[in-house]
């Protein structure tokens, strides 16, 4: 057998490069029809060496070396860290999220507590005790001894008042 | 992440500030604090404890006492229907106790007693803090004692 025409040949060779630029679809259409016709074309084109596919990548990969056994086990090694972390069980994550928030928590609760003490402490004065007359007095009950009086004499106008037991003068 | 973080932080301080603040605002289980001035006023001299300036000065308007000592302060604390007791001087006893207290003013029952004697008492609402004159009982050298309480 003789081959593929060289024409023939020349489309079939592009094909095997994959490049998509040197076979239009008529030329295809005449490679189909050739095949169909003979079954010799068939067997001479499995018999062709394989392309190598994008001349780009061709090009590349005439320049640039393959890597080294070791080079693939330590990008795999990598690839498989990164996997195990990411696969790190849900309650493992939940536990790291709360450790990174109890400082921040720990400093807000002795901040609140420490407000709350003071608002506490500065409603009831602290230790002191200022002594000022009540003026604004609701006097609600007085119930004294027999032998005295109850009565009731206001400091001054709107002030203060004393609830004072006035002895019985008689007896 | 933080989003939640964030916002999980601000509302445990929300709920710990709303605890310390409800616990001052519960009217029903919360203490009164009480001081309870005990006063020996009498005109046989003319010495004013510096405490008591101001209520020498009011109670001169009213009454021809010249000294006012303080002879006894108390302070301590009290639930409410809860009675603080406390000895004055010369076997006289004073009992407070709180009988309401939210957080402006307190109602106090006021007893000024002696030995086994009926107390006499009076029950005021007054403001915070402020004191509430209570006396004229007489003491043994004819001075009278005069009771300054107040609560918060």
């Amino acid at each position: 057998m003789q081959g593929p025409p060289r024409e023939l040949d020349e489309l079939l060779r592009a094909l095997t490069r994959g490049d998509p630029s040197a076979v239009s679809d008529e030329d295809l259409a005449r490679i189909e029809a050739a095949l169909e016709a003979d079954p010799g074309l068939t067997a001479a084109l499995a018999a062709e060496p394989a392309g190598v596919g994008d001349p780009l990548v061709a090009a590349v990969g005439g320049t640039t070396p393959t890597p080294t056994a070791e080079e693939w086990a330590r990008v795999w090694d990598n690839i498989s860290a990164g996997t195990a972390a990411a696969m790190r069980p849900a309650v493992a994550r939940r536990a790291s999220v709360w450790l990174r928030l109890r400082v921040p928590l720990a400093a807000a609760a002795a901040v609140l507590l420490a407000i709350g003490t003071w608002w506490n402490w500065e409603r009831r004065g602290g230790d002191a005790w200022e002594i000022r007359l009540a003026a604004d007095v609701e006097i609600d009950d007085i119930d004294m001894q027999d032998s005295t009086t109850p009565v009731v004499i206001r400091l001054r106008p709107d002030g203060p008042v004393v609830i004072w037991a006035l002895a019985d003068m008689a007896g | 992440m933080r989003h939640w973080q964030t916002g999980l932080a601000a509302v445990l301080a929300m709920a710990l500030l709303s605890a310390s603040f409800g616990q001052a605002q519960d009217t029903s289980k919360r203490k009164t604090d009480i001081q309870v001035l005990a006063i020996r006023a009498t005109n046989k001299n003319t010495e004013i404890s510096p405490e008591l300036k101001e209520i020498a000065d009011e109670l001169k308007k009213q009454f021809k006492f010249t000294g006012f000592k303080l002879e006894k302060r108390a302070t301590g604390s009290a639930g409410i229907d809860e009675a603080f007791k406390t000895p004055l001087f010369e076997g006289w006893e004073a009992r407070v106790t709180p009988k309401e207290n939210d957080t402006k003013r307190v109602k106090l029952q006021i007893e000024i007693a002696k030995g086994t004697d009926k107390p006499d008492s009076a029950t005021v609402t007054v403001p915070l803090g402020k004191f509430q004159l209570m006396g004229g009982q007489k003491l043994e050298n004819g001075d009278s004692l005069i009771v300054a309480v107040a609560g918060r």
